[in-house]
């Protein structure tokens, strides 16, 4: 009788610690998913500095949920006074030094703001997740999580997730040895319940600038190729593909998207003119190669495939976006000719 | 400060640090005798993790680093020439490797300054005239060397535009986290920097069957 209560506690015992642990496991992955949540669902503004390498500026962002449409803007208060505008599917970037509007519109069968990514087990097979400590940033209380690549096709991140509401005070990418690339801390930060909507209006005068636009839509098809990745690195897969006309292209140009469910990669592919094809073919295979390019901590690599030019991006090491835009590849002919 | 030096420090070692950046650590290295101990310290580690002949070590790098923080220099450094450094019994103790990573270390700034003036754009040198060598005071010298890699300029096709271009239509298909730090960036910087990663990085291995096939 004695051995069996012994027995029923032991197991009692074993099962309360497979739940805590399970239950420890969770509770980073759960709160990547509350901060997702808060930035996408909750209306908030502040201000926060922006870090990469030695140089610093000071951007303000308001963000605002109404009906799940979502309305942002992100403006440089120091440096070059860019404004960025989303309302809806449509990002409006406001570049006075370079007197330029770009608009960029996203189709609406696409992934949307609020389509959250998920921490599935895909994301946990090339990350390692884990709650750093708690620490106080700013008089809040903040839980410090780790996202840790285990291999080199992806950065990291540090986050300084604030407890009451979800949202990331602090933000580190990270190269794969833990090294900070960019740096995002909030000096100020509120969440009122409703902002309105002067405050969405920008500041730019855009009188004698140009306006380029990006149009996507699903009847454009790029070219007469169906183009795709012969191999990625581990984990990535194909999410999305799509034909959009951007600006200084004749033709439009085929958007691939790769991600392993936190990182994402874009290919374009884009039909060369003559003159650049005569170049292209002029050089030598490695001259073919035209580059390694970088925005921020974004990197970008390019090259020739068959007459078309191939540039990937994406917020990964330098060698991912190389890997991906090489493997890209013509992989059957066109379902249809290009229509114009 | 430190940080940031052995950061840079390290950098250079993994051939990542830009060229300009490369030239001003130099010269500091040059002027900056706390600055020569750091670069003492990572040139062998560098050597040796990159398991160049003739490094030799006692012990695994990690241990070794472990050993000897960053801020002090290893136990003995000898000179280009392989020769062990001066044996006379006058100076302190501490005289030895101090002098020892001081010759090394201007020897290797001014190599560097020199090479990337020197070396014309395209042509990676075969070797850099740098030569650390950590060993034992009664060990024989064995002449060491370590590469200091010259960057390749490349064509640059991308036009600034365009590429920023691509990077907003990207955004769009980032998460959120990522969305707002990639448009962050882009309305903070200047877009499209050249890049600046070594061409070592550009070789891949065969991922074979752990590569996942595009759907």
């Amino acid at each position: 009788m004695r051995y069996r209560l012994h027995s029923d506690r032991l197991v009692w015992v074993a099962l309360a610690l497979t739940i805590a642990a399970k239950a420890a496991a969770q509770e980073p992955r759960e709160w990547l998913e509350r901060m997702n949540e808060a930035l996408t669902t909750r209306n908030y503004d502040g201000v926060f500095q922006h870090w990469q390498g030695r140089r610093v500026e000071t951007l303000r962002i308001i963000h605002r949920v109404v009906d799940g449409k979502v309305t942002e803007r992100l403006v440089s208060l120091d440096g070059s006074g860019r404004e960025f505008i989303r309302t809806g599917t449509e990002l409006v970037c406001y570049l006075p030094d370079k007197k330029t509007v770009l608009v960029e519109r996203r189709p609406q069968e696409g992934p949307l703001l609020g389509n959250l990514p998920s921490f599935d087990q895909n994301t946990t097979e090339f990350y390692d997740i884990s709650e750093l400590r708690r620490e106080r940033l700013n008089r809040r209380a903040t839980r410090v999580i780790a996202v840790t690549p285990k291999d080199e096709f992806r950065y990291g991140y540090r986050l300084w997730i604030d407890e009451a509401t979800g949202m990331p005070l602090k933000t580190q990418l990270c190269d794969s040895r833990g090294r900070a690339i960019e740096t995002l801390v909030f000096a100020s930060l509120t969440l009122p319940s409703a902002i309105p909507d002067s405050m969405f209006e920008p500041e730019v005068s855009t009188e004698g600038f140009r306006w380029l636009r990006n149009e996507t839509g699903k009847d454009l098809i790029s070219t007469p190729m169906l183009w795709s990745a012969l191999k990625l690195p581990p984990g990535f897969r194909m999410s999305a593909r799509s034909s959009q006309m951007m600006p200084g292209s004749s033709d439009p140009v085929e958007h691939l998207v790769f991600t392993d469910g936190l990182a994402s990669v874009s290919v374009f592919v884009e039909r060369r003119s003559s003159e650049e094809k005569q170049d292209a073919q002029a050089s030598s295979p490695q001259q073919r190669v035209i580059g390694a390019l970088r925005v921020g901590a974004s990197s970008a690599f390019s090259t020739f495939v068959d007459g078309h030019k191939v540039t990937a991006v994406g917020e990964v090491p330098p060698r991912t976006v190389q890997f991906i835009a090489n493997s890209v590849k013509a992989e059957a002919p066109a379902i249809a000719p290009p229509r114009r | 400060m430190n940080e940031d030096l052995d950061s840079q420090l390290s950098a250079m070692f993994d051939d990542e640090l830009p060229a300009s950046q490369c030239e001003l650590l130099a010269r500091r290295l040059a002027r900056d005798p706390e600055l020569k101990e750091r670069w003492a310290h990572y040139a062998p580690l560098g050597a040796a993790t990159r398991g160049e002949p003739g490094t030799r070590s006692r012990g695994t790098v990690a241990q070794r680093a472990g050993r000897a923080p960053p801020w002090k220099p290893p136990l003995v450094i000898t000179r280009a020439s392989g020769r062990p450094a001066a044996t006379g019994t006058t100076p302190p103790r501490w005289w030895k490797p101090v002098a020892g990573v001081a010759v090394a270390a201007s020897v290797a700034g001014l190599s560097i300054l020199w090479l990337r003036d020197q070396t014309p754009v395209g042509q990676v040198p075969l070797a850099a005239q740098t030569s650390v060598t950590v060993g034992t005071p009664t060990a024989p010298p064995e002449p060491d060397s370590y590469v200091v890699p010259v960057p390749v300029e490349r064509p640059i096709a991308v036009p600034v535009a365009e590429l920023a271009n691509y990077v907003v239509a990207h955004s769009e298909f980032s998460t959120p986290l990522s969305r707002r730090n990639i448009l962050s960036a882009l309305v903070a910087s200047e877009s499209g920097t050249p890049g600046e990663y070594d061409e070592s990085e550009d070789e891949f291995e065969d991922w074979g069957g752990d590569a996942i096939q595009a759907p």
